[in-house]
C-alpha cells in the first residue's frame, strides 16, 4: 500500500522518527536546526496528501465515466423502448380506430334498416304514452302488423368504405334488394294472373284507368293469398 | 536523450535543448498549431457550415399532425371522423431478390421479385400484371396502392421487402353515407399549382357543409417534433429536441337526428320517385329553439364517395329558392292580424273571380260568391279572398312584412351554399305581383325561410336563428354549447295564437285531411305554386308543398315538406300534394321524443259567415 499516508510521528526500528529525505533537503543534524523541521515536515506532508488527492481524483473521474457510461447505456435502451411503445401506441390507435369504425358501420340508419326487416321487424303504427305522474294513459297503442306496406330502404351504403362491416353491410343490402325484386316480381305476377282471371270471371275492361288499377290491387293481392 | 553527460546530476536549472529536440518540438507545437489552427477554422470560424450542415443532416423535422375533430349527431353518433390509412409506396431503382428471415427456419429464405409480386397481389387485392407494373422502372418513388387500411399495411410490412414502403396518411370516413351526407358536408384540400410559376403550389379549400363552415375548430394545429438521429436512426438521447404536441381538433355536435334525417329521407325519396319530380326536400326543426332536426334531400350526396351530383352537394332546403305559393298566405294574415285589419273570424264577400286593378285573380276551384270568414279563405287557400284582406295592407307595409319574417335575407344557418331569395324592392313592383306577393308568386325563397315563418307562428311570434351546431367540445370533452339566439319579435303572441287557429283549420276544414295525426292536433299550410323551369319563360311546372307544427296547443315541431316539378298536370296538381308526407314524419318524430298526446280537441273556426255556406 503505497498510497498510505506516512506521518512523520511513525518511527522506525531504531525508534528515532522516519524523516523523509528528499534531494534537496539537506540532512542536518536534529539539534542543529530545530526550528526547520516543521518546515521539512509539513512539505512531506503535503507531498503524501498530494498523492492521496491523485487517486480519489481519479477513482472519482472513473466512477463518472462509468456512470455516464451507465446513463447512456440506459438512455440509449430507454430510446429503443420509446419506439416500441410508441409503435404500440400507433397500433393501438388504429386497431381503436377500426373498432370504433366497425361499431359505426353498423349503427348507420341505412343499415340498422335492412338487418331489421331481414330479421322480420316491423315499425309499429301507433304508439300510447304513459304519464308517470298521474298515471294516464293515452293513446291507444296497437300491435305492429306485417303488410305489404313494409317500408323497403332506399338510402344506399356509405361508399368507399374498407371495413368488414361495411362489406357485410353492402353484401346484406344486395341481398335484400334481390330478395325485394324477387317479392315484387313475384307480386307482380300474382296479381297479374289474378287480373287475368277476374276479367275472364266479370269481363273487367282492360283499359280500366289508372286509380281504379291501384286500387283493385289489394284486392286481387288478397284474393291471390286466398287461393 | 541525447548525449550521456546531460544525464549527469543536475547542476543548475539551465538546461540545453539539443538540435534533434528542437526540431521534434517545433514540429510537434507546429503540428499542434495547425491542428489548433484547423480546430478555431472549423469549429469557431466554419466559414462552409460543415457543423449546420451535419447537424442538418442528423436532425429530422417531423410533423405531428394534428387528428381532425368528429362531426357527431344530437346523440353522439358519428358522421364523420378521420381515420390512419396508408400509401404503399415502391423505390423501384431498388428492387432487387432480398433475404427474408422467418420464426421457422434459422436460415434466411431468398424472396425474388416475382414471388414479391405475387404475395403484394393477393394483399392488395390488385391483378400480378398491376402490381408488377408498378414495380418496373427506375422511379425512387412510385404509389402502389393509396389508401390501404392499417391491417393491411401490416400484412405488407410483414412481406419484410427493403424497397417497399408505408406512407401514413389521414382520410376521412362518413359512416353513415347519404344520411345527412349534405349537411356534414365533405373534407376536401388539395395542392393547387399556382399559374404562373414553376412547381408552387397552393392550398385550395373544396370542402363544403359544417366540414367547411366549421373548419377551423375542426382542424386543430399541427404539432412539431425535432430531434437528432444516429446513422442508425435512433435518436440521439443527448442531442437537441423540440416538442410542439399537436392540438387535435375540436368535435361539432350538430343538432340532427340520424334516425330523423334517415327517415325523413326514406319518405321524401320515396314520394319524389313516386311523382317523377325533379327533387324533393324536407325539414325537421323544433320550433322552441329553432334546431333542425333533419334536412333531408330526394338525393344526397356520399361525402365518402368518388363521384356525385354537384346538386346533391348541399341541402336544396337551403339552396333552391322558388316561388314558395300559397304557404306565404300565413304570412300575409300573420301581418293583416298584427295590423288590426281582420280577425280569424271577420268576413270578406269573396266574389268567383276577383277584378282588382284591371288584374284578375282567380282560385285554383271554380266556386260562387262567398261570404267567407279569415279562417275559410285560408283553410280553402283562396286567392281572392287573401288578396282581399291582404291588400288592405300598403304597397310598403306588404314589402315591409316580407322583410320583417326575414324574407330575402340569409338565415345565417351555419352551412355552405346559402340561397338568399329574391324579394325586390316595393316601388318596382308591377302591378299584378304587387298581389302575387300576398298569395307566394312574384317572391322567390327557400324551404328553409319559408318553415321560419311557421317557426314565429308557433313559437309565440319570436323568430329564432335556425339552429344546426348544438355545441363544440373540446379534446379532454368540455362541451361548449351554442347559445340559442334570443330571437326577435315578428308579431305579438296573441297574433301567433290567432295564425296558429287559422292554420288549424286548414288541416281540420280545408282540404288537407292527410295532413292529420292521429293523437295530435296539427295545424300547417299547403303551398301550390307555379314555376319556371330552367331554360324556359313560362310557368311550365309546380312546387308543391306542406309546412305544418304540431301539437296545436303547444307547438313543439315543424316539418315542411317540397316537391318540385312533380310530373303532373294543373287538373291534378292536388294529388301531387304532400300532406301524407308531412304526416309520416311529423308522427315519427313525435314518436321519437315521446311527446304527450293532445289532450284537447281541435278548435273549430266557422268557414263562413253565419247563415251562409259554400253557396253563397
Amino acid at each position: 500500500m503505497s498510497a498510505e499516508p506516512r506521518f512523520p510521528t511513525s518511527t522506525d526500528e531504531g525508534g528515532q522518527l522516519n524523516k523523509p529525505r528528499l534531494s534537496v533537503v539537506r540532512d542536518e543534524p536534529q539539534e542543529a536546526a530545530p526550528a526547520r523541521r516543521p518546515l521539512s515536515r509539513s512539505r512531506a506532508l503535503r507531498a503524501t496528501s498530494n498523492r492521496w488527492r491523485v487517486f480519489v481524483a481519479l477513482g472519482a473521474m472513473l466512477v463518472a465515466l462509468l456512470a455516464v457510461l451507465v446513463l447512456s447505456i440506459v438512455m440509449a435502451s430507454r430510446q429503443y423502448d420509446l419506439v416500441e411503445l410508441r409503435a404500440q401506441e400507433q397500433a393501438l390507435i388504429q386497431q381503436n380506430e377500426a373498432l370504433a369504425q366497425e361499431i359505426e358501420f353498423h349503427q348507420a340508419p341505412q343499415d340498422l334498416a335492412i338487418r331489421a326487416s331481414q330479421l322480420g321487424l316491423v315499425a309499429a303504427s301507433s304508439q300510447a304514452t304513459l304519464d308517470l305522474q298521474t298515471g294516464e294513459i293515452t293513446g291507444t297503442p296497437l300491435a305492429a302488423v306485417e303488410g305489404e306496406t313494409a317500408t323497403k330502404n332506399l338510402i344506399a351504403p356509405p361508399a368507399l368504405a374498407d371495413t368488414q362491416a361495411y362489406e357485410e353491410a353492402s353484401a346484406r343490402a344486395e341481398e335484400q334488394r334481390k330478395k325485394e325484386e324477387a317479392k315484387a316480381q313475384a307480386s307482380a305476377e300474382a296479381s297479374a294472373r289474378a287480373a287475368a282471371s277476374a276479367s275472364a270471371q266479370a269481363s273487367v275492361p282492360a283499359s280500366a284507368s289508372p286509380t281504379a288499377q291501384t286500387s283493385a290491387q289489394p284486392s286481387a293481392a288478397s284474393s291471390a293469398g286466398g287461393q | 536523450m541525447s548525449g550521456t553527460e546531460q544525464n549527469e546530476p543536475v547542476q543548475g536549472i539551465k538546461r540545453t535543448v539539443g538540435r534533434r529536440g528542437f526540431i521534434a518540438g517545433t514540429l510537434g507545437i507546429g503540428g499542434l498549431g495547425v491542428v489548433g489552427l484547423r480546430l478555431a477554422w472549423l469549429q469557431g470560424l466554419d466559414p462552409n457550415g460543415l457543423a449546420d450542415a451535419a447537424k442538418a443532416q442528423r436532425t429530422r423535422k417531423q410533423t405531428i399532425p394534428a387528428l381532425r375533430g368528429e362531426i357527431l349527431d344530437i346523440n353522439g353518433n358519428v358522421l364523420a371522423r378521420s381515420v390512419q390509412r396508408y400509401n404503399i409506396t415502391v423505390d423501384q431503382s431498388a428492387v432487387a431478390n432480398f433475404k427474408r428471415y422467418t420464426e421457422e427456419s434459422r436460415d434466411p429464405v431468398e424472396v425474388t421479385p416475382t414471388e414479391l409480386v405475387y404475395e403484394l397481389a393477393d394483399i392488395l387485392e390488385m391483378s400480378d400484371a398491376d402490381v408488377k407494373a408498378a414495380l418496373d422502372g427506375d422511379l425512387k418513388y412510385k404509389v402502389v396502392k393509396e389508401n390501404v387500411t392499417p391491417a393491411i399495411y401490416n400484412k405488407v410490412d410483414a412481406l419484410g421487402a427493403p424497397y417497399i414502403y408505408g406512407e401514413i396518411l389521414s382520410d376521412r370516413k362518413y359512416p353513415n353515407g347519404q344520411v345527412g351526407g349534405s349537411v356534414v358536408g365533405r373534407f376536401s384540400i388539395i395542392e393547387e399549382a399556382v399559374d404562373g410559376t414553376s412547381g408552387e403550389t397552393r392550398q385550395v379549400n373544396n370542402s363544403v357543409g359544417i366540414e367547411r363552415t366549421m373548419g377551423e375548430h375542426l382542424a386543430g394545429i399541427d404539432g412539431e417534433r425535432i430531434y437528432e438521429i444516429s446513422a442508425d436512426g435512433i435518436r440521439i438521447p443527448i442531442g437537441d429536441e423540440q416538442n410542439t404536441p399537436a392540438q387535435d381538433g375540436k368535435s361539432v355536435r350538430l343538432t340532427i337526428n340520424q334516425d330523423v334525417q334517415y327517415f325523413a329521407q326514406q319518405v321524401v325519396k320515396a314520394r319524389a320517385e313516386e311523382l317523377k319530380a325533379e327533387w324533393g326536400t324536407a325539414i325537421v326543426m323544433d320550433v322552441r329553439d329553432g334546431s333542425i332536426l333533419a334536412l333531408a334531400d330526394s338525393s344526397t350526396m356520399d361525402p365518402g364517395a368518388e363521384r356525385f351530383e354537384l346538386a346533391d352537394m348541399n341541402p336544396r332546403a337551403i339552396t333552391q329558392v322558388f316561388e314558395p305559393g300559397s304557404t306565404e298566405k300565413i304570412l300575409t294574415t300573420a301581418a293583416v292580424f298584427e295590423e288590426g285589419i281582420a280577425e280569424p273570424e271577420t268576413v270578406y264577400d269573396v266574389p268567383a273571380e276577383l277584378e282588382i286593378d284591371q288584374q284578375t285573380i282567380t282560385d285554383p276551384f271554380v266556386h260562387p260568391a262567398q261570404k267567407r270568414t279569415v279562417a275559410g279563405i285560408i283553410a280553402d287557400s283562396m286567392n281572392t279572398g287573401t288578396v282581399m284582406m291582404g291588400s288592405k295592407l300598403t304597397k310598403e307595409q306588404r314589402y315591409n312584412w316580407l322583410k320583417k319574417f326575414g324574407m330575402g335575407e340569409f338565415t345565417g344557418i351555419e352551412l355552405t351554399g346559402e340561397s338568399q331569395g329574391l324579394v325586390s324592392d316595393w316601388r318596382d313592383w308591377d302591378i299584378r305581383q304587387q298581389y302575387t306577393v300576398l298569395f307566394g308568386q312574384g317572391v322567390a325563397q327557400s324551404a328553409l325561410q319559408t318553415s321560419m315563418i311557421f317557426q314565429a307562428v308557433a313559437n309565440k311570434g319570436v323568430m329564432l336563428k335556425p339552429r344546426i351546431i348544438d355545441a363544440v367540445i373540446d379534446t379532454d370533452g368540455t362541451e361548449e354549447v351554442r347559445e340559442i339566439a334570443e330571437g326577435t319579435r315578428v308579431v305579438s303572441e296573441e297574433t301567433a295564437r290567432k295564425t296558429l287557429q287559422v292554420m288549424e283549420a286548414v288541416v281540420y276544414q280545408g282540404g288537407t285531411k292527410g295532413a292529420q295525426i292521429n293523437g295530435y292536433r296539427v295545424a300547417g299550410k299547403t303551398g301550390t305554386a307555379e314555376n319556371v323551369g330552367e331554360g324556359s319563360s313560362t310557368y311550365d311546372g309546380w312546387t308543391t308543398s306542406f309546412v305544418g307544427v304540431a301539437p296545436t296547443e303547444n307547438p313543439r315541431f315543424l316539418v315542411s315538406v317540397t316537391m318540385h316539378r312533380p310530373q303532373t298536370t294543373a287538373s291534378a296538381v292536388g294529388l301531387a300534394n304532400t300532406t301524407a308526407q308531412f304526416a309520416e314524419i311529423m308522427e315519427k318524430t313525435l314518436h321519437i321524443y315521446n311527446v304527450p298526446r293532445s289532450t284537447t280537441e281541435p278548435q273549430e273556426t266557422p268557414k263562413f259567415a253565419e247563415g251562409h255556406d259554400e253557396n253563397g
